[in-house]
């Protein structure tokens, strides 16, 4: 069974306890931002408490086999702003350097772009970019990656209210395709994912700093 | 009043000694940012990645083939200036052997390396201590590491190697070039034949001078870009820190060279 594990750690100022979701679950973790990042620099640093259980062994956190079965969707971060946006997408695969998998994605690329609307800007440089761009772009590179499971950063929160529901609809969409396991981490209870969580824990008064 | 004097003193004393701690932590940590690069580099994981080989050909285009004209201007002025100080000068000393002898220390091994290492420095340099500043302020690095990409290999390595190499090629470019204006000025102006010149060039030039030359112009570019490089890492989120890193770079990576300038011409006299 595939798991994403972290031992109890500190963030910060709290204590989080030792958890996991399973592959096809998922869970949601309440707290402010700063311990947002916090989290997610401790899962991309090698050795610090969070891991991959799956059949072929545990990947530990920051690890190339981890990066490769754990996608990230960063709120308002998720593309270098000197690349275009196609370039963007590649990335993970154009780093990895595997020829099958860059073709792979390189052939895929422009029915997901279509799926996502996003084809004609493609090779735009990605330069400053809305909310709601960074988050499809992420959401683009999980399609394109198939991973076991998706570390959500508040990926809907600052979306312009028109593209809300467009975007909640094809992020409930892609995860039901996918199955893959989603950790979601919100400085809010109401995140307005439209996911349904089977496991949501608070820690440091998570709606104080919105 | 002793208490006051000798207060004083320990207070100096203390100033002074938080200053060399904190440049001697400085220099550790820098230490250790080369090493990691240097690591990278010798496992050539990089030249199998086309993110990071891409990034290293814009950086190169960039850094080196943009700058041509730059560094073709100032060939013209460096050349000019050189020949027009030195055949004067030997030709009152009536030793025309003093021509090459002194184009090859002054020009070829001086400044030739100095002049594209500080070119290389204010034009390149700048911007890529900037990017790097803007890109931690951004959080860019925090998405690199999500993906598994190494900020290490992916960021800092592609351009350190993108000035070594446009380093040791404008070096090289601009010594030979700056000499041939040189000499072809003094034909112009019926100061001494072309081929004479080019004679008193080559019987002045030695292995270990294009050799050393080498070595500067790879070595200079190197140490500079590694110290923008280590300074636009430390931006932290912070964007008003980007400029105070930018400057800090500039100079940083100045006296670095000029010490390596100095470490080198102590080290062959001692030889």
């Amino acid at each position: 069974m595939t798991r994403l594990c972290w031992e109890a750690m500190s963030l910060l100022d709290v204590e989080v306890s030792a958890g996991y979701v399973l592959h096809g679950e998922k869970r949601r973790l309440v707290m402010p931002r700063r311990y947002q990042l916090e989290w997610l620099k401790q899962m991309n640093m090698p050795g610090s408490g969070v891991w991959l259980e799956t059949d072929e062994g545990d990947f530990p956190g920051g690890s190339e086999k981890f990066s490769e079965r754990v996608a990230c969707m960063l709120n308002q971060c998720s593309t270098l702003a000197n690349l275009s946006l196609r370039e963007n997408i590649l990335l993970p695969f154009l780093y990895a350097g595997r020829d099958v998998e860059i073709v792979r994605a390189t052939e895929a690329l422009p029915e997901v772009a279509r799926r996502l609307d996003i084809a004609e800007k493609l090779d735009e440089q990605a330069g400053e970019r809305s909310t709601y761009m960074h988050a499809v772009i992420a959401l683009a590179r999980a399609m394109l990656m198939c991973p076991d499971f998706i570390v959500v950063q508040d990926a809907h929160s600052g979306i312009q209210p028109h593209r809300q529901n467009m975007f909640r609809h094809l992020f409930c969409d892609v995860v039901e395709q996918l199955g893959a396991g989603v950790l979601y981490l919100s400085a809010s209870a109401q995140d307005g994912s439209g996911l349904n969580f089977c496991q949501s824990l608070e820690f440091a008064s998570a709606e104080e700093t919105l | 009043m002793s208490t006051t004097y000798s207060g004083r003193w320990n207070s100096r004393a203390e100033v002074i000694g938080e200053a060399t701690l904190h440049l001697l932590a400085g220099m550790g940590q820098f230490y250790v940012f080369v090493a990691a690069m240097l690591r990278q580099f010798v496992r050539l994981k990089w030249v199998a990645r086309p993110a990071v080989m891409h990034v290293l050909i814009r950086q190169v285009y960039f850094t080196g083939v943009q700058s041509l004209p730059w560094v073709a201007t100032m060939i013209v002025l460096a050349g000019a200036t050189a020949v027009y100080s030195v055949v004067p000068f030997a030709r009152q000393l009536n030793d025309p052997s003093l021509i090459g002898k002194l184009l090859n220390a002054l020009l070829v091994q001086e400044m030739a390396p100095l002049i594209v290492g500080v070119f290389l420095l204010a034009r390149s340099g700048v911007a890529v201590v900037t990017e790097i500043g803007h890109m931690h302020v951004r959080g860019e690095d925090m998405l690199l590491k999500s993906m598994g990409i190494s900020t290490v290999e992916y960021l800092f390595l592609p351009r350190f190697l993108a000035f070594g190499l446009c380093g040791l090629i404008l070096t090289m470019l601009f010594a030979g070039a700056s000499i041939w204006m040189g000499g072809l000025m003094l034909a112009w102006t019926n100061e001494m034949n072309f081929t004479q010149f080019l004679l008193e060039v080559r019987r002045g030039a030695s292995l270990d001078g294009m050799l050393l030359l080498a070595a500067k112009g790879l070595l200079y570019p190197l140490l500079s870009c590694a110290m923008l490089l280590f300074q636009g890492a430390r931006a932290g989120n912070n964007p008003n820190q980007i400029p105070v890193c930018t400057t800090r770079g500039v100079l940083w990576g100045l006296m670095l060279m000029v010490f390596a300038d100095v470490s080198i011409a102590l080290f062959r006299s001692l030889l």
